[in-house]
């Protein structure tokens, strides 16, 4: 049995706030409620990286929240695809250059599939899941790693093994 | 002796919408103490509306400090520097920026309540009130052309006129959600089953929502008379004989009951805006660049929203503060939390309708 | 904006003297960088009455010593913590780090942004 074919009948999701607004977030929301239902395309919403297939991210990236999302991408299981929903996640959008963001996720972790709009609409949501679940079928198990993170690294309380881990990624690597 | 176990939530987890971390300390599953980091989504709005963006995109560029409460961000933003500019603005814009307010509080209260049902195991009522809610979503979209961040409102009145067709298509969306809002009550209300799992969980007392300065629908139901729409005149609310609802029992349930009579109210008062919406130009010019100081108040769908702006002539604010209803509620948070059953936390935290990103900025 | 200036060592009798929580609500203390010194506002609102806000203010050096308020009105504590963070303002007990991470800019809302000390 091909395992491909069957993983694109039901992907689940995990969704990443990565400092958004919200605006896109309360959209992917109305895109699991019945009025566009995404549970119909065997799309679930599970808060867990380990059983998610595709990670919906929103946000430009803050500084605190980078190495979460580092380590969430890091412990999602190979295949998996990232959709950047939001113009301020695809390219920093309105926050670009602002003095605590990380100009968009790509920055931090590969992104396959961008959907643009602030805030997205539900249906463009769905059509880049639906690119998303695409890419997914011709993914191979090798292991995608995050970009570096950038910026300095400070080490404060128990922030720091976190930190050092997605450091160490990003260094085999290089 | 009894051990104390410590439980992070977040800041990614199934129960939050957004990233905020909160670490309990629990003695055989009750609360006894908790410590609460809300800077995830600190982006520096305030900083770039002082040094990049000129007061007339201040508006929008706020707006994008909270995605569920965009339009009142931009109004709060908007009515403050119309104080220190020169500018009329005409009655009938001031109508069709409370009529965009009250539409959002509806939208974001049903977000709400469908929040606390799902967080409470009610995967059914979530759906339900998801589906009604895309009613009030459809209407936004009517009245502005965006389902959210719709950028309503702009420096001397709003983007877009609306023209009788329009209102006639509003009336008849809020009139369809007027007659499923009953039902809704009902099982929110009326069910057994949730009036065991809703009533004495979450409570706050009426001293205690005055001692920590609570504010928006966790303070009124706790019997506080507090309303922005009756506490500042910026906003001609007077008008539509508007009276705050209270409750008094401060639990979820009444958290509950509260924005389900809000939202019953809320569409009163969009009838009646578009009955008496008087005449008039929906957009004047703006002249002059912001000079002194000012401060704008409003009623946010969580609380009371505050904005300060200061201009010194430029075209740049010299300082602008917001000050965002969540935040004023984050230390009642704590204090609800205390004592509660670890089971009961993620229903509670979501009836108190935490928004991380307008508190972080 | 009407404001009642005070000296800071004066604020908490002053608070005192008239804060009764069932009909004032601390909405937020606000600090403003005017060039040479820093405007600090406390305002009051009253609670379910369209009355003047009442806004106690006092002009202060950079980094000059403020009295808390925490212990008379619990919800004042996040706001001197983000003043703190966000405009360096010292007021007693705040620390820093709610907002910013190390490696953002210090005080970034002040006109001339501190250096950061790397220590
Ligand atoms: S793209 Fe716009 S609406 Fe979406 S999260 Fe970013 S700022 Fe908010």
């Amino acid at each position: 049995m091909r395992l491909e074919r069957f993983r694109k009948k039901s992907p689940w999701i995990l969704h990443y706030n990565a400092g958004s607004c919200n605006g896109c977030d309360i959209e992917i929301l109305a895109c699991l409620a019945p009025r566009y239902d995404v549970e119909r395309l065997g799309i679930l919403n599970r808060g867990n990286p380990k059983q998610a297939d595709i990670l919906l991210v929103t946000g430009p990236v803050t500084h605190r929240s980078r190495d979460r999302l580092v380590e969430l991408y890091t412990q999602m299981a190979e295949p998996k695809v990232v959709v950047a929903v939001g113009s301020c996640t695809c390219s920093g959008g309105i926050f670009r250059h602002m003095y605590h963001v990380g100009d968009g996720v790509d920055q931090f972790i590969p992104v396959d599939s961008y959907v643009a709009g602030c805030a997205a609409r539900p249906e463009q949501i769905i059509e880049g899941v639906a690119r998303a679940l695409e890419i997914l079928e011709h993914k191979s198990h090798e292991i995608e790693r995050p970009f570096q993170l950038r910026g300095p690294l400070y080490c404060s309380g128990e922030q720091t093994i976190r930190r050092q881990m997605a450091a160490k990624v990003s260094d085999e690597t290089n | 002796m009894i051990k104390q176990l410590h439980i992070p939530l977040g800041s990614q987890h199934a129960a939050l919408l957004e990233p905020l971390r909160l670490d309990f300390s629990t003695e055989n599953e009750r609360i006894v103490s908790v410590r609460s980091d809300m800077g995830y989504v600190h982006r520096g709005v305030e900083h770039a509306c002082m040094n990049r963006f000129d007061f007339k995109k201040v508006p929008f560029v706020v707006a994008r400090v909270c995605g569920l409460c965009a339009i009142t961000h931009s109004t709060a933003a908007v009515l403050a520097t119309e104080q220190i500019v020169e500018c009329m603005v005409s009655e009938r814009a001031q109508w069709l920026r409370m009529l965009a307010l009250e539409f959002d509080r509806i939208h974001s209260h049903m977000l709400c309540l469908a929040h606390v049902a799902e967080s409470s195991g009610y995967e059914a009522l979530f759906m339900h009130t998801m589906m009604e809610r895309e009613r009030v979503m459809e209407a936004q979209e009517i009245l502005s052309g965006n389902r959210v961040q719709f950028d309503y409102a702009t420096l001397g009145g709003v983007t877009r006129d609306m023209d009788s067709q329009c209102a006639q298509a509003l009336l008849a969306k809020v009139g369809a959600l007027k007659s499923v809002l009953s039902g809704l009550r009902d099982r929110f209300e009326a069910n057994w089953s949730t009036q065991m799992r809703f009533k004495g969980v979450g409570a706050i007392t009426l001293e205690e929502a005055y001692r920590l300065g609570t504010v928006g629908p966790i303070a009124r139901a706790a019997g506080v008379r507090t309303d922005i729409r009756i506490e500042s005149s910026h906003l001609p609310y007077r008008a539509l004989g508007f009276e705050p609802i209270v409750a008094l029992e401060g639990d979820l349930y009444a958290r509950n009951r509260l924005r389900l009579e809000e939202i019953a109210q809320s569409i009163e008062l969009i009838e009646r805006i578009l009955e008496g919406l008087p005449e008039g130009a929906h957009l004047s010019k703006v002249r002059g660049r912001p000079k002194g100081e000012a401060m704008a108040r409003i009623e946010a769908p969580r609380g009371e929203l505050f904005y300060y702006v200061r201009g010194n002539g430029g075209a740049i604010f010299e300082r602008l503060r917001i000050r965002t209803p969540t935040y004023a509620n984050l230390k009642a948070f704590e204090a609800i939390f205390l004592g509660q059953e670890y089971s009961s936390i993620p229903a509670i935290l979501a009836s108190l309708d935490p928004c991380m990103s307008c508190t972080a900025k | 904006m009407r404001r009642t200036e005070i000296t800071p060592d004066r604020l908490l009798g002053e608070v005192r003297a008239f804060y009764d929580p069932t009909r004032w609500r601390f909405l937020t203390v606000n600090a403003t960088d005017t060039g040479a010194e820093l405007l600090i506002d406390w305002i009051f609102v009253p609670i379910g009455r369209d009355e003047e806000p009442v806004i106690l203010s006092s002009c202060v050096a950079y980094q000059a010593p403020l009295p808390s308020l925490a212990a008379l009105i619990p919800a004042s504590a996040l706001g001197e913590a983000e003043m703190c963070d966000l405009l360096g303002v010292a007021f007693e007990g705040a620390k820093p780090g709610l907002f910013l991470e190390p490696d953002a800019p210090r005080a970034p809302l002040l006109k001339t942004p501190r250096e950061r000390d790397d220590d």
